[in-house]
């Protein structure tokens, strides 16, 4: 191809990429430059004061509040993952090993709860676990409690309506990769004296890494980012990480500390798909 | 055999297990939306469609409905227009970390969490007067939704074979002509499917618009969101149950294509 | 394994015993049966051939033997004993895929110790058979390397040595050259060949390639419909097919329809020609097996032959094949040695010879 051509394709791939690439700009990168700079100044009752300081990230570290915030975050975050790979092999592998007629309805009440809001998702939760809800007034009904178990409003009411949530991008992506294992290597490994336990252990499974990597890591970060179930289901009693930065911003207006509490959440997240990306390469076996 | 058979067996009742847990919260506000009292019991007692009403006469609901799908039309409607060229742009380019970091930039409101977008976007619009505007909030939207319609349009622009492009050009087509007859037929599923996935995205966004909004362009998710921390009564059920119906309704429409199980990268 | 000592030659006292035995075995998938009723013996050591198209069955009943696939009824023994109800890793087989389906994740070292470790073989012994077996399929450089890292023919060598490692009862192979190029499959099928010999283990192989089946097999089935309608060895089968669907399957043929005429010591074409020969037949309407090695041609104008006229004039690699037309519309092939004679060409006139045509099925008409 001539120079003139090429310069020529150049520039219309620029043109094509414009208006793309102002958009991206204008409504995210200025927006998250602008907040990272926020974060380095100091506030007073709401007004953000000129001067750079690093004590909004300082006092991340010093204020006991703050530490323990981000460690119940990825505790949760973490429990909820673990929950989502115990609870999601074994409907990603009923999946994987349906019939083709079966498979798609199995598919379909996996996905189509993603179809309906969080928000309206969470309050099912919310009535569910409620001091007057579903469970409670069933074991009261039955005399098995007196007094009803606090369910909601707390940590166990988070990781039941985080693991719900998030659980079908888990299955989703755990029977992606059970689906593309060939039936032939369960067969072989059969064939070659291995029981069903140990054909999970060492074929299935490890065959089956892509799908729970790549479904961990996604789960994992939505958890982390998660701001619905926490506010609806954690109430104030849970310190999470998305409710303390909403909190921050729009209660307290302390927008150079919010803004400090979405940095470390947004190097989180930038960490966790540069993760993702290095761990799926190691299990690329079919290279 | 029957070790299998065991084994088969524990994993269709676990599974079963897992399939009531994904589902009972959405049977449970169905059925309280129609409960005649205003609290939970069990077991369930009497039928009424009072809270229907209440909810079609409340003011809270049917304004940020239709704005919620207004909004979620018209961002969808951006974000179509600007990931067609955009996409076309990344088949034109080399493979290379310009290419990459160009696609990472496209894919960013997806890989930053929402809740980062809606605190910088809060900053800004505040600064430029957009907060709590239609106009903000759209652009908001349009910028949620834009990696799921990026994302489907460039998978099927990868797909587009090259020989049926050349095929048109030594039949004597102008580049126009074989965009019009070739290169866009050939986008439409994954415009479809993409600009779909952005309806659904953008109708199920709270986190952002809680932030770029205050009390006058509440949407949906937010209006239900707040009448349960004011009120808390069925009426929320009852509009929840036109949510969860809706729902399931776009999921038998997208099953039909095929295009439900892809759903794996959505935002929660 | 000593992998000199078994050797096992067609007729030896070995192979008089039978190793797997299939008995009265019958399969339906909804409406298709796949096995109807089958019985076979496979004796210890040979090479037998399970040869059909597509959906004749051929892989449901190795899959059956394998244990993958539940009969209807019937029953399987290996060794005399009743395996009817153990499942696949009870049965102590060994398996080739046509996919390879060697396991991704695993070294070439660690796939083919895979069934020595589930057996809980010791890791001396089980170091020494896999060095055994990259010598028996002559790759003894590649243990360390993965699946992904090998061309199609070391993947299926790979299998090989993996499923032999365990010193299976049974090797069965289901069309695992399938996937290779025509040259590579010729050399694996000598390589198979080599490797049978070597290692004495049965292997039972299931392919609808009638010329692989007729050069590696000891015995080969041919299948149909979920039945084996003849079992013998590849000369038989080739030059005695049991009838016209296994004579028309194996080989390039021409069935022909004629009279035998049993006094002038000859047959009769339909619309006219005759052709001299003794046949061991009592009827008078049959069909004759005409192979394209039978059928020698001579120019037209000398003497007595079938008129024929010339359709096509093939050289392939050694020999020549010529397509010609008899006046009833008939479409004969003849193979001849070297390169096309400038006697035939397209469009002329030949005079057909059939020498040597053994092989006729009765057909319906007049006595």
């Amino acid at each position: 191809m001539s120079r003139a051509t090429e310069g020529k394709r150049n520039w219309a791939v620029w043109a094509l990429l414009g208006p793309g690439l102002a958009f991206i700009a204008l409504l995210l990168i200025v927006p998250v430059i602008d907040m990272t700079l926020i974060s380095f100044r100091s506030e007073s009752f709401g007004q953000i004061l000129p001067g750079f300081t690093l004590a909004n990230y300082t006092s991340l570290v010093r204020d006991g509040t703050y530490v323990q915030i981000f460690l119940q975050t990825f505790l949760a975050a973490a429990l909820v993952t673990v929950l989502c790979i115990l609870l999601g092999f074994p409907v990603a592998s009923l999946i994987a090993d349906a019939p083709a007629k079966w498979r798609g309805l199995l598919y379909f009440l996996v996905a189509a709860p993603l179809l309906v809001n969080t928000v309206v998702r969470t309050y099912g939760w919310l009535l569910i676990l409620g001091r007057k809800g579903l469970v409670n007034e069933t074991l009261a009904w039955a005399g098995l409690i007196e007094q009803p178990l606090a369910l909601s409003g707390n940590y166990v009411g988070l990781i039941i309506g985080g693991t719900q949530v998030f659980l079908p991008f888990m299955i989703l992506s755990i029977a992606s990769s059970l689906v593309a294992i060939d039936r032939r290597l369960i067969e072989s490994s059969a064939i070659l004296g291995a029981g069903p336990v140990r054909t999970f252990i060492n074929v299935t499974l490890p065959l089956a890494m892509p799908g729970v990597i790549a479904g961990s890591v996604l789960v994992f970060s939505l958890m982390l980012g998660a701001f619905v179930t926490p506010l609806i289901l954690g109430g104030t009693a849970v310190k999470y990480l998305s409710v303390a930065i909403f909190t921050d911003a729009l209660v307290l207006f302390n927008l150079p500390r919010a803004t400090a509490l979405a940095m470390v959440l947004l190097l989180v997240a930038l960490l966790l798909y540069a993760l993702q990306k290095r761990l799926l390469r190691r299990f690329e076996y079919y290279a | 055999m029957s070790e299998a058979r065991t084994w088969n067996s524990l994993r269709a009742v676990a599974a079963a297990a897992v399939y009531g847990f994904l589902i009972i919260p959405l049977l449970v506000v169905v059925l309280f939306s129609f409960s005649d009292k205003s609290f939970f019991t069990f077991p369930p007692s009497g039928f009424s469609l009072k809270w229907y009403q209440a909810a079609w006469a409340s003011e809270r609901f049917l304004g940020p409905a239709v704005r919620s799908v207004v909004l979620a039309l018209l961002s969808t409607l951006i974000a179509v227009i600007i990931s067609v060229p955009a996409a076309l742009a990344m088949r034109k380019m080399h493979p290379g970390r310009l290419r990459a970091a160009i696609e990472f930039l496209f894919l960013g409101p997806l890989i930053v969490p929402a809740l980062i977008v809606g605190i910088a976007l809060l900053y800004s619009f505040t600064k430029v007067g957009l907060i709590d505007t239609f106009p903000g909030l759209l652009a908001a939207h349009a910028l949620i939704v834009f990696p799921f319609v990026f994302r489907a349009v460039l998978t099927s622009v990868v797909n587009l074979q090259q020989h049926l492009i050349d095929a048109s050009a030594i039949l004597g087509a102008g580049p126009l002509y074989t965009f019009r007859r070739i290169v866009l037929p050939a986008l439409v599923p994954g415009l479809a499917s993409g600009a779909i996935f952005a309806f659904i995205v953008s109708l199920d966004q709270f986190t952002v618009s809680l932030f770029v909004t205050q009390t006058e362009q509440a949407v949906l998710p937010v209006a239900i969101y707040k009448y349960l921390y004011d009120v808390n009564d069925p009426v929320v059920a009852a509009v929840s149950t036109v949510l969860v119906v809706f729902g399931l309704a776009v999921a038998v429409v997208i099953d039909r294509f095929g295009w439900l199980r892809h759903l794996g990268g959505t935002s929660g | 394994m000593s992998l000199s000592a078994a050797k096992s030659q067609p007729g030896s006292a070995r192979m008089d015993k039978i190793k797997v035995s299939a008995r009265n075995i019958v399969k339906r998938f909804g409406a298709t049966i796949a096995a109807a009723d089958i019985s076979l013996d496979i004796r210890d050591g040979e090479f037998l051939t399970l040869l059909g198209e597509s959906g004749c069955g051929k892989t449901t009943l190795m899959r059956i033997i394998a244990g993958l696939e539940a009969v209807d009824s019937g029953a399987i023994l290996i060794d005399g004993r009743d395996v009817t109800a153990l499942s696949p890793r009870e049965r102590n087989l060994g398996m080739v895929f046509q996919q390879y389906s060697l396991f991704p994740h695993m070294s070439v070292a660690e796939n083919i110790a895979y069934g020595l470790r589930v057996k809980h073989k010791g890791e001396a012994e089980i170091s020494k058979t896999v060095d055994e077996m990259l010598e028996l399929v002559r790759l003894p450089d590649l243990r360390e390397r993965r699946p992904a890292q090998l061309s199609g023919g070391q993947q299926q060598r790979i299998a090989l040595a993996r499923a032999l490692a365990t010193r299976p009862s049974l090797l069965m192979l289901d069309e695992p050259l399938g996937a290779l190029d025509l040259k590579l499959r010729r050399q694996l099928q000598a390589e198979l060949k080599r490797i049978h010999r070597e290692s004495g283990t049965t292997f039972l192989f299931v392919t609808h390639d009638q010329d692989e089946a007729l050069f590696l097999s000891d015995r080969v089935a041919v299948m149909r419909a979920g039945q084996i309608e003849q079992l013998d060895d590849p000369t038989r089968i080739y030059c005695n097919p049991a009838n016209r669907f296994v004579a028309d399957f194996v080989g390039d043929v021409t069935l022909l329809d004629c009279e035998y005429d049993a006094m002038r010591g000859g047959i009769a074409l339909e619309g006219g020609g005759f052709a001299p020969m003794t046949l061991d037949v009592d009827r008078r309407c049959i069909t004759l097996v005409v192979r394209p090695e039978n059928v020698r041609l001579a120019p037209a104008g000398g003497g007595e032959g079938l008129a024929c006229k010339v359709e096509d004039v093939a050289y392939q690699a050694g020999t020549t094949l010529c397509t010609v037309r008899l006046p009833s519309g008939a479409v004969l092939k003849s193979r001849g040695l070297g390169a096309p004679s400038p006697d035939f060409v397209l469009g002329g006139e030949a005079l057909a010879h059939l020498d040597d045509c053994r092989v006729a099925f009765i057909r319906e008409g007049p006595a």
